[in-house]
């Protein structure tokens, strides 16, 4: 009997119309645990990096976490995979909601798409019965308009639905997969599944989902919401409100705006408004939100309520969760009533809340300083706001200049020419970037900035402070019931951590401190995109319920596999070197990796490369920060340094050599 | 012979309807701790209580199972309570006929709310 997983993917071949159960290696389970581990395993296996993101080749994966359908508090999130049409490396989004419980409930860990369909499909799954459905009816509608549509005419009202919008079906490289109040918005995924035809994935499942040790998994389930409880009674002070409690970070229940709107960019990432934060604008946006949200609500089996069910005069009802509350807003010089606005368009059109105001600020800096002209942009509207609205139908159906800017910031600059690549100033690796320019180089950011695979910095920071505490006493406090620590080092480390002299950034943490501390945050989400758990209640934030101390136990208890820490690290260390080496065999190297060259104002370029250095030798990665072949032997993946070799990628003797020349 | 009195508490749930997040905490814990052996499975379709959970139309309804009926009633009209529209199935406790609710998927058995006998409060009120 499997334990937690249900042992099956559905494969389908869209091409074919072929759907197959196929029982799944519990071997796998053991060496890359599930969700993201085990997609990486796949897209290793079966795609090669000469498949483009558009290719009936390229996979779709849909991995429910592996303690997905199990007690386990927050654990519901779908983990995304394919190739990305924009960075032509690997994207992995994830989204939380009720999507990835259904399918475990069906009888499935993972839907495996592949190959194209010839005409608009819709995939539906109930239990043991799986088909491809026709979506022609569907063409061009709105994402939850599809599922409410769907769940209608199915009469399957509990059934959860994952679904693209109009943008989807474009193909615009940064479109979304939506589902109600959840969203897998990042590198482009809704691009894919809209290129190999299918709008909507609809799943219905009423099967058992089985833990190893029933008591002992329900015991840490109840500490857990224990210790949910006493973080609301005990946030954590000297934080800006969204980091202070748990929760993907509660943007729908806060008011207090202030830290976002001064310290985060305007416009395309460009103006920072240091005074910004008025009482009249606070009392403003108070009566926007307060006026919009109908009620706060949750994702499958979490108290958090994160999301939030919105009604702006004018449009429809819709949900949203975190950020985008502000990146239109903020992309436009506009007001809260504005951004919350055009997010319900956005969402039904399904397309990313990061990428997508960025995309459209750089299309208006671009027309301000004459690289594109009004001819561009024939009949757009005068009035701001009502420009926003203009570009966002334009890209979504990729007409006129709409059809350059839906490739996103980097690929719309380099056909647009004319210096317009100056203004694509805010990417990592091709992807748009939160808006955020500061002052003094931070370089636990940096090396985060540079190496995480996600290109996002949400999915890589969170368990280490953003800055250091002001006092010593507020210091020795964090330290005292800080049980998330993975040693007694990390608390040294943070009590000696100053905002002012020896101790202060850039220097302190000091190059050896910051790797370790950049291994750790990045080691969380790892754990959590396999496990499909909720980085609002683990990886995004200080002391949370869940960390590295006792997800071994969860990963025992509930999938009957023997596991401890060093084991959970080993393996996590195994499929995050994998999910590199995906991304280095498709071309990535060094110096792809680095922040936007205008992200920081005070820039250190000998201790970045230092930083840089370190961390690469630190991982097991040569100085081009490809895995050695050591370091793959010792994970296991030797299969991964024969294809490197086979591709040139290392040679079998020089490396070693080359590395002797630089220790020595 | 002596017949000792014993008193018997007959619980109930109440349920403010507004504070319901959409969740379904109460379906995974409530099918978790009926699965025999305790908490070895769960798998809200085997849940007494199920959450009637309509986002659009800000309903959110937690309905605990009650009696078990052979036959469905007439019943079909609609209820307008606080500007929101309810069927009269919403807040039927029955297992019926008409619906999958309060049924073991599998079997079609009927399913009970009993209170989570034994322990101190209902495992859906606790979680």
């Amino acid at each position: 009997m499997r334990y937690a997983e249900t042992g099956f993917n559905l494969e389908i071949d869209l091409t074919r119309g072929n759907i197959e159960r196929v029982a799944t290696d519990p071997k796998d389970t053991e060496l890359y645990l599930g969700g993201l581990g085990t997609n990486a395993k796949i897209m290793w296996d079966r795609v090669p990096p000469e498949t483009d993101a558009f290719s009936a080749e390229n996979l779709l994966i849909f991995g429910a976490g592996m303690l997905c359908g199990t007690p386990a508090t927050g654990c519901n999130r779908t983990i995304v995979t394919t190739i990305s049409p924009q960075t032509k490396l690997l994207a992995f989004s994830m989204m939380g909601g009720f999507w990835a419980p259904e399918l475990k409930y069906a009888g499935y860990d993972k839907v495996i798409l592949r190959g194209k369909s010839p005409n608009l499909v819709y995939i539906y799954i109930n239990n043991d019965d799986v088909e491809i459905r026709d979506a022609s009816h569907l063409a061009g509608k709105g994402s939850n308009e599809t599922a409410i549509l769907l769940r209608k005419e199915l009469n399957e009202p509990k059934s959860q639905i994952s679904a693209i919008g109009l943008a989807g079906e474009n193909r615009v490289f940064y479109a979304s997969i939506e589902q109600g109040r959840s969203s897998a918005s990042r590198g482009g995924i809704g691009a894919v599944m809209g290129d190999k035809g299918v709008k909507a994935i609809v799943v219905r499942g009423t099967k058992d989902i089985n833990v190893a040790k029933p008591m002992e998994y329900l015991e840490l389930c109840n500490e857990v919401l224990e210790y949910i409880k006493w973080r609301e009674d005990n946030p954590i002070p000297y934080q800006i409100p969204i980091l202070s409690v748990l929760g993907s970070p509660q943007e729908m229940a806060i008011h207090d705006e202030k830290w976002h709107t001064e310290n985060f960019s305007w416009g395309n990432a460009r103006v920072r408004r240091k005074d910004f934060w008025t009482d009249e604008v606070a009392k403003a946006w108070e009566a926007t939100l307060d006026g919009a949200r109908t009620r706060q609500i949750s994702c499958y089996n979490c108290p958090m309520k994160c999301g939030a069910t919105l009604n702006m005069p004018g449009t429809t009802t819709y949900m949203m969760k975190c950020f985008t509350k502000l990146t239109y807003t903020m992309g436009a010089f506009s007001d809260l009533d504005f951004g919350l606005t055009i997010a319900q368009r956005a969402t039904e059109y399904g397309v990313d809340g990061y990428s997508t105001p960025q995309v459209m600020a750089f299309a208006l800096e671009l027309l301000e300083d004459g690289i594109l002209t009004d001819d561009d942009f024939p009949d757009m509207p005068a009035d701001n706001e009502g420009r926003f609205f203009y570009l966002l139908d334009k890209i979504v159906n990729r007409e006129g200049i709409g059809d350059i800017l839906a490739d996103g910031t980097h690929w719309a600059a380099q056909k647009i020419g004319n210096g317009a690549e100056a203004y694509a100033h805010n990417n990592i690796k091709k992807h748009e970037q939160l808006p955020l320019k500061l002052g003094m180089l931070n370089p636990i950011y940096f090396l985060m900035y540079c190496t995480g695979e996600k290109m996002n910095i949400t999915q890589i920071e969170g368990s280490w402070p953003q800055a250091p505490f002001f006092k010593r006493e507020h210091r020795e406090k964090f330290v005292e019931d800080w049980i998330q620590a993975p040693n007694e080092k990390f608390k040294q480390y943070l009590l000696d951590w100053e905002p002012r002299g020896e101790n202060a950034m850039p220097f302190y943490p000091t190059v050896e401190m910051t790797c370790e501390i950049v291994d750790w945050m990045e080691r969380m989400h790892y754990i959590d995109d396999a496990l499909g758990m909720c980085a609002g209640l683990s990886s995004f934030h200080l002391k949370a319920p869940y960390h590295i101390h006792n997800y071994p136990k969860f990963i025992s208890a509930g999938a009957g596999i023997d596991m401890d820490e060093e084991k959970l690290t080993q393996a996590t260390k195994r499929y995050r070197t994998l999910v590199r080496a995906i991304n280095i065999r498709r071309g990535m190297r060094r110096k792809d990796e680095r922040p936007p060259d205008d992200h920081w104002k005070k820039r250190f370029p000998e201790l970045e490369e230092e930083l840089l250095d370190s961390y690469y030798k630190m991982k097991g990665w040569n100085e081009e920060g490809i895995p050695t072949k050591a370091s793959l032997h010792a994970l296991g993946l030797d299969y991964v340094y024969d294809d490197f070799v086979k591709r040139g990628i290392l040679e079998t003797d020089k490396t070693e050599s080359m590395q002797e020349t630089v220790a020595s | 012979m002596n017949a000792e009195k014993k008193t018997k508490t007959i619980k109930t749930i109440r349920v403010d309807v507004d504070k319901c997040n959409g969740c379904r905490a109460c379906e995974v814990i409530c099918s978790a701790f009926h699965a025999a052996p305790k908490y070895s499975s769960n798998n809200p379709a085997r849940a007494r209580i199920r959450i009637l959970r309509e986002p659009y139309t800000d309903i959110y309804v937690p309905v605990y199972a009650g009696e078990y009926t052979p036959a469905e009633c007439a019943g079909r009209d609609k209820y307008t309570i606080d500007g929101k529209e309810y069927d009269e199935c919403a807040f039927c406790r029955a297992s019926c006929p008409s619906r999958p609710e309060f049924k073991e998927p599998d079997s079609g058995l009927p399913l009970k709310c009993d209170m989570c006998e034994g322990e101190d409060e209902p495992m859906c009120v606790k979680w």
